[in-house]
């Protein structure tokens, strides 16, 4: 793959998997390093990748997995759950929500387990299906609609 | 709630990313990050490839040596140049061109053999194919001088941390050695006859000395399996 090809592909989708990586890690540094090793991998195989126009699909494939392994053995992640918990239960207004409300379920959302966190950004953030998480991360359908079942769970029980 | 809790979780969501760093990355180191991705994966499956044929060649292959046992397996992989520079990248282009197990084997097979009876690495005595002379021939300043009796053989795990330049130019690379294969030597492991490598590549180097030096090595990038035997033979 040419420099040019692969600064077009990282002008067109570096961004959202920063973006995909925080919201998942909650890790700046970490978020950058996962998006990079994540780019370079999918790059390098770009030969294997019989539609380049699915490029972005394997990018948060592995920003995704890579993440969650990124999240689960991150350190800070106590300290995060922690911060969540001490926010209390001061609930959400439904009929006017603040910036305040929104951060407060962003905080909700990143006391979740790394890999329901993960299900719950990509149904939510990237919208996609139950199916296409499951693809994406590699597990099963099931496995994807009873994780995102209980991280609803928790955030109701969270923000009320 | 449930279609508010969707809501919110899209807004939320949507005002959380926007709080993701922005910083440029160099598109041109990353497109060298892919290249060396690449290689370093074929280098490993390369020496995979090359404990295999170790492996399965078994002694009768691996335990050779002299002069035409060794022109006959190491030719096919340093027709040119260094035999250093018969090791990641060529190994690399070996495995893509279809080459035999037989020849990978070589290349990630110790460097050079020890003529001393009393060699204390028995990793190497009588076990590893002697370098043949036409490939120090053109190694320069820096070539494996595995002819020399008595000489002490060394194999190393480590990890270029440095690159070292002498009164003439020649390039030396610094290994901080992780495990010693044969007889600890001193760490961080000066080499000299190391091209292809860049700083943060883990290595497996196999290296002659001179006068206490580290003068000549034949490295393939770290991988499990090979360890495991040079573990083995290392003793």
């Amino acid at each position: 793959m040419s420099a040019a090809g692969v600064e077009a592909l990282y002008r067109e989708h570096y961004n959202q998997a920063v973006r995909l990586a925080w919201l998942i890690t909650g890790d700046h540094d970490a978020a950058h390093d996962i998006a990079t090793d994540a780019f370079v991998s999918v790059t390098s195989h770009l030969l294997r990748i019989r539609d380049a126009d699915k490029f972005w699909a394997y990018l948060r494939r592995a920003v995704s997995r890579r993440a969650i392994d990124v999240g689960r053995s991150n350190s800070r992640r106590a300290t995060r759950e922690q911060r969540v918990w001490h926010t209390g239960n001061r609930g959400v207004d439904t009929a006017d929500t603040t910036a305040a409300d929104l951060a407060h379920v962003a905080a909700a959302v990143r006391g979740l387990p790394p890999k329901q966190r993960a299900i719950v950004i990509l149904r939510y953030w990237a919208d996609l299906s139950e199916r296409d998480i499951a693809r994406t991360l590699g597990i099963p359908a099931g496995t994807v609609k009873s994780g995102l079942s209980r991280a609803l769970d928790h955030l109701r029980e969270e923000l009320q | 709630m449930n279609d508010h809790l969707d809501q919110l979780l899209r807004d939320s969501l949507r005002a959380e990313a926007a709080n993701a760093p922005h910083t440029h990355v160099d598109v041109d180191a990353l497109a060298a990050r892919g290249a060396a991705h690449r290689h370093a994966k074929l280098a490993r499956v390369a020496g995979s490839v090359a404990c295999l044929g170790v492996v399965f060649a078994g002694a009768s292959l691996a335990m050779r040596s002299g002069p035409d046992a060794a022109d006959q397996i190491v030719a096919p992989a340093a027709t040119s140049g260094t035999y250093a520079e018969a090791t990641v990248e060529r190994a690399a282009e070996s495995v893509v061109a279809g080459a035999q197990p037989d020849d990978l084997a070589v290349m990630a097979a110790p460097a050079g053999p020890s003529n001393s009876a009393d060699n204390p690495n028995p990793m190497f005595d009588a076990a590893t194919p002697a370098v043949p002379p036409a490939v120090s021939e053109h190694t320069g300043p820096a070539a494996c001088s595995t002819s020399i009796p008595g000489e002490q053989v060394f194999a190393f795990d480590g990890t270029v941390v440095a690159f070292e330049y002498d009164d003439h130019g020649t390039r030396r690379v610094v290994f901080d050695v992780h495990e010693w294969f044969t007889a600890p030597a001193d760490n961080p492991a000066v080499v000299g006859g190391v091209d292809g490598v860049q700083l943060g590549d883990r290595m497996l180097v196999t290296a002659d000395s001179t006068d206490g030096k580290l003068a000549c090595a034949a490295v393939v990038a770290y991988d499990p399996m090979t360890v495991e035997v040079w573990r083995t033979l290392g003793g």
